[in-house]
Parts: structure tokens; C-alpha cells; sequence
């Protein structure tokens, strides 16, 4: 019976391990720019099949690097080219272009890897299984989590103990005022934007070898992780991680212990965290 | 130091400011005085950049910078203290003079504005949101001098400052006055600016409506007719 915990807990790090991955770039897009960039879902779609090319040439290492990075540039370019000016235009024109950009990046990788769903090898050196208090668990499984894990503290430590962090959270709490005191915000975003596009990038690459690669998950993933951003807090790196772990919860527990209600509980917290936190458990900024 | 000429600024389709133009002398403090809603602030948020750029030149130090970006005004010295103070207020008081120090030419540091506001020495690691009113106005000021200005905008520092906290603000700014730091102080307390000003700008509905010494403002009779006292 301990086992069947051990295993749902370990799942629920791995699922959470990813979402944060994907959120944690859509939750400060949200948070410092108030920008609901739904384009975010297609940047991890991008980072599974181009790390999918990628890894085909160079191996799985190689491809865990080069398709954030890639996925970055475009996110970057994305922004600097057209979403900065959506971004200043109110929430309308930020949902419609930011999921028109989702069809087209869904058919772009439609005409480029098909519709047939990749699969992705992990790594020889992860691809066992590993004795984790009673119960077996793939090895990649372990790394996925240990990466969230890492990279969720690192984020955390840039955002409260560096200047660069520091001026980040300026920018969020009060633009205006960050630029009086000389901070390019606009230069600033363009980075944050295309560090959380890297981000949903990686998550993209790391989802490939759990859970084949289809042009769908742009949008399926989109759901989940706006349900993170939204308990978790705007602009929140902690926030992301927190909402993380208790969508990823819920999903991996009510599955198992409640199959019926299953989908229909992530809602249900949705519902609950908006009646009882509209803004979010550890929202930062001017949570607009 | 300042220059400004035909300046106009404002607010979607309403213009505040109609040809607003004024002179601040390098080393001297600058009264911009009126009534609620004549565009004191307007004034100092058009010169900072944060309302876009009409018409009107501005020049600091010879250079014209009506339409330059927010930030690039910053690093070409002037510092702002908004009104209502806006310090950052999940940052702690040591995060918001640091991070404005990152631009600073080292003019100002940590130990200078400690030295200048005693009060904010012993609150460096709080969050500056949990600060006093006339606490967070210190800062606001300590983080605009740590940019390393040469001309400072000051908007109503004085407000909501209990008697003994006036007092202190009082004394700093006389002190910076006196290292002939160039002030362009917008203010409604009369008494608090004229105490510290060498030249006085009165603006009516946009416009400046009477500028010249503070001396030849005690009697002038703009000054009772504009701002009735």
C-alpha cells in the first residue's frame, strides 16, 4: 500500500516538475506585463519536436540544451517583432493574437513533422528503473523532478537575491517608477519573455521522452497551466511552483483514488481558489 | 540647468499643461508653485518622461531631451521623487537604494544617504512598504539621489509629514541645497518652499502666470491673487 503512495507522490513531483516549467514563463508574462500569452503552449509544443530533431542528430544532451535555446530566440523574437505591442492593448487583442499564433505554430508543425506523434528516447545513462522507498521508478522520471526542482530554487534565488532580481521585481511592483530610477523595462521583459519561452522550451523537450510529442499539446497543455498561474499568483516564481504542486496533486490523486471526478476536480479547486483567493496564493505586483 | 519652453503636456485628449516655460539655474532651488490641478505635477512627470512628448523643448544642462525615454532621463541625472512617494514597497529599504545606485556615478552611496536620513539607517533590511510616510519619503529622495542627479524633481515632499518630520526633511534638503544641488520642488505647503527656494514659478491653469526671486514673491500680488495667501 505504501508503494501505491510512494508512486502517486513521485508522479505528482514529475507532473508538477513539468507544469512548473511551462508556467513558470506564463505566470511572470502575466504578472509583469499583465499579458495572457496563450502563444506560451505552442513554445513547448516547439521545444518537444524541435529537441526531437535535434536529438535525432546530436542525442538527447545535446537537444536539452540547443531546443530552450532555440525556443528562447524565437519567444524573444516573437516578442520584440509583435507581442510587445499586443501586450500594451488590453486583454482582447492580447487572447486573440496569442492564440492565432497557437493555429499557426500547430499547423507549422503539422507540415513539418506530421501529424504522427514522436516519441523521444531518454538517455542511456536515465533510461532504468531505480529502487525509490518501496516501489520502482524510471530513472528519467527522477531527473525530470530533480530538474523542476532545481531550476524552481535557482529561479528563486535569481528573482530574490540578485540586483537583476531585484529590479525585476521593481518592474513588477511599479514600471513606471523602475524606469525613473533608469531600469530599461522594456529591454528587461524582452529577456524575462524569452527566459520563460526557454523555459516552456525545455518543458517541451523534457515531456517528450514521458508523453509522445502531437502539434495537440500546444493547446492541451494550456489549460493545466493557466490553473497553475491563476491559484499560484500572478508574477510569482514560488506561486508557480505551489500551483504547480496542487494542480499536479489533484490531477494524480483524484485519477487514482476518484477516475469519475477525475477531470472534473481541477475545475473545482479553480473555482475554489478564485472564490476564495481571487489573486492568487502568492501573488506579486499590481495584479491586474 | 533646466530650460523649459512652450511646453505643453497632458492626458489623453486633455492638455494640462498650455506653454508652460520656466528657467532652473544650476546649484539653485526652484518653487513650482499653484492651486490643485494647475500642472505642477504634470510638469514634473512630462520633464521625467512618463507623459509623452507634445510640444515644447526642453533642455538640460544645453541638451535638448523632450522626447527622450523615461530611463535614458535617468542616466543623464535627473532624479524624481514622485508624489505619494512610490518606493518599492516589497523591496527592503537597502533593495531600493542599491538598485537605484546601479546607474549612480558612486556620487552616493549607502553610508551618504544614511548619513543625510538618520531614520532610514536602522530600517535597511525592512520591506520599505512597512516604513512611516515621512520614513518612505526619505527614501524616496535617498533612492533619487543615488542615481547621482544633477537636477532633482521633488513633488510635494512635504505632504502628510507629521511636524517633526517636516522639520527633518527640512534640514536635508537645506543640506543638499547647500552642496549647491540644482531642486525643481513642486509644492503646496507655501511656508515649507519659500523657506528653501531661491526662485519662485507660479502656474495657473498651465501656464506660468509669475517667476522671479523669492524675495520679490513675499510681496507680489500674484502670489495673493493666485494662490490667496
Amino acid at each position: 500500500m505504501t508503494a501505491f503512495w510512494t508512486l502517486q507522490a513521485l508522479n505528482t513531483l514529475q507532473y508538477a516538475a513539468l507544469l512548473f516549467l511551462i508556467a513558470a514563463g506564463l505566470s511572470v508574462s502575466f504578472g509583469l506585463m499583465g499579458f495572457v500569452n496563450l502563444a506560451h503552449g505552442a513554445l513547448y509544443m516547439l521545444g518537444a519536436f524541435i529537441g526531437i530533431s535535434i536529438a535525432a542528430h546530436a542525442g538527447f544532451w545535446a537537444a536539452l540544451i540547443a531546443a530552450p535555446l532555440a525556443v528562447g530566440a524565437i519567444g524573444g523574437a516573437l516578442y520584440a517583432g509583435l507581442l510587445a505591442r499586443v501586450a500594451r492593448q488590453g486583454p482582447m487583442p492580447q487572447v486573440l493574437v496569442s492564440f492565432g499564433l497557437v493555429f499557426i505554430a500547430v499547423e507549422l508543425a503539422r507540415i513539418v513533422w506530421g501529424d504522427v506523434p514522436l516519441g523521444l528516447d531518454p538517455p542511456a545513462l536515465l533510461a532504468g528503473r531505480v529502487q525509490v522507498l518501496g516501489t520502482v521508478y524510471p530513472a528519467y522520471r527522477l531527473f525530470v523532478i530533480a530538474l523542476g526542482a532545481g531550476l524552481a530554487l535557482a529561479l528563486w534565488l535569481a528573482v530574490t537575491r540578485t540586483g537583476l532580481g531585484a529590479g525585476l521585481r521593481a518592474s513588477v511592483e511599479n514600471p513606471a517608477m523602475a524606469r525613473a530610477i533608469g531600469i530599461d523595462t522594456e529591454r528587461l521583459f524582452l529577456w524575462v519573455f524569452a527566459l520563460g519561452a526557454g523555459l516552456a522550451g525545455l518543458g517541451g523537450v523534457v515531456a517528450a521522452p514521458i508523453a509522445s510529442a502531437t502539434p495537440g499539446m500546444a493547446v492541451s497543455v494550456l489549460i493545466p497551466a493557466l490553473i497553475v498561474t491563476v491559484i499560484g499568483g500572478m508574477g510569482s516564481i514560488p506561486g508557480a511552483a505551489l500551483g504547480a504542486l496542487i494542480v499536479a496533486g489533484i490531477e494524480v490523486f483524484g485519477a487514482a483514488l476518484w477516475p469519475r471526478a477525475g477531470a472534473v476536480l481541477i475545475y473545482a479547486a479553480l473555482a475554489a481558489a478564485l472564490i476564495w483567493r481571487p489573486q492568487g496564493l502568492l501573488a506579486t505586483g499590481q495584479g491586474r | 540647468m533646466l530650460e523649459l519652453t512652450g511646453l505643453t503636456a497632458g492626458y489623453g485628449p486633455a492638455e494640462v499643461l498650455h506653454g508652460l516655460s520656466l528657467r532652473v539655474g544650476a546649484g539653485t532651488v526652484h518653487a513650482l508653485l499653484g492651486r490643485n490641478g494647475a500642472g505642477k505635477t504634470t510638469a514634473l512627470r512630462r520633464i521625467m518622461g512618463l507623459l509623452p512628448h507634445r510640444e515644447g523643448r526642453i533642455l538640460l544642462a544645453g541638451q535638448e531631451i523632450a522626447d527622450w525615454p523615461t530611463p535614458h532621463l535617468a542616466r543623464a541625472g535627473i532624479g524624481y521623487v514622485p508624489e505619494g512617494r512610490e518606493v518599492f514597497a516589497t523591496l527592503t529599504v537597502r533593495e531600493n537604494l542599491v538598485l537605484a545606485g546601479r546607474i549612480g556615478r558612486g556620487e552616493w552611496s549607502l553610508p551618504r544617504v544614511s548619513a543625510l536620513f538618520p531614520n532610514l539607517a536602522a530600517r535597511m533590511e525592512a520591506p520599505a512598504g512597512a516604513l512611516s510616510g515621512g520614513e518612505q519619503q526619505m527614501l524616496a529622495i535617498g533612492r533619487a539621489l543615488m542615481t547621482s542627479p544633477r537636477l532633482l524633481l521633488l513633488d510635494e515632499p512635504s505632504e502628510g509629514l507629521s511636524v517633526q518630520m517636516l522639520g527633518g526633511l527640512g534640514a536635508a534638503l537645506a543640506a543638499l541645497k547647500a552642496e549647491r544641488m540644482t531642486v525643481l520642488l513642486v509644492e503646496q505647503n507655501i511656508g515649507f518652499a519659500t523657506a528653501l527656494a531661491d526662485e519662485v514659478t507660479l502656474i495657473s491653469r498651465g501656464q506660468a502666470v509669475w517667476s522671479g526671486p523669492v524675495a520679490a514673491f513675499e510681496g507680489a500680488e500674484a502670489r495673493a491673487r493666485y494662490l490667496g495667501a
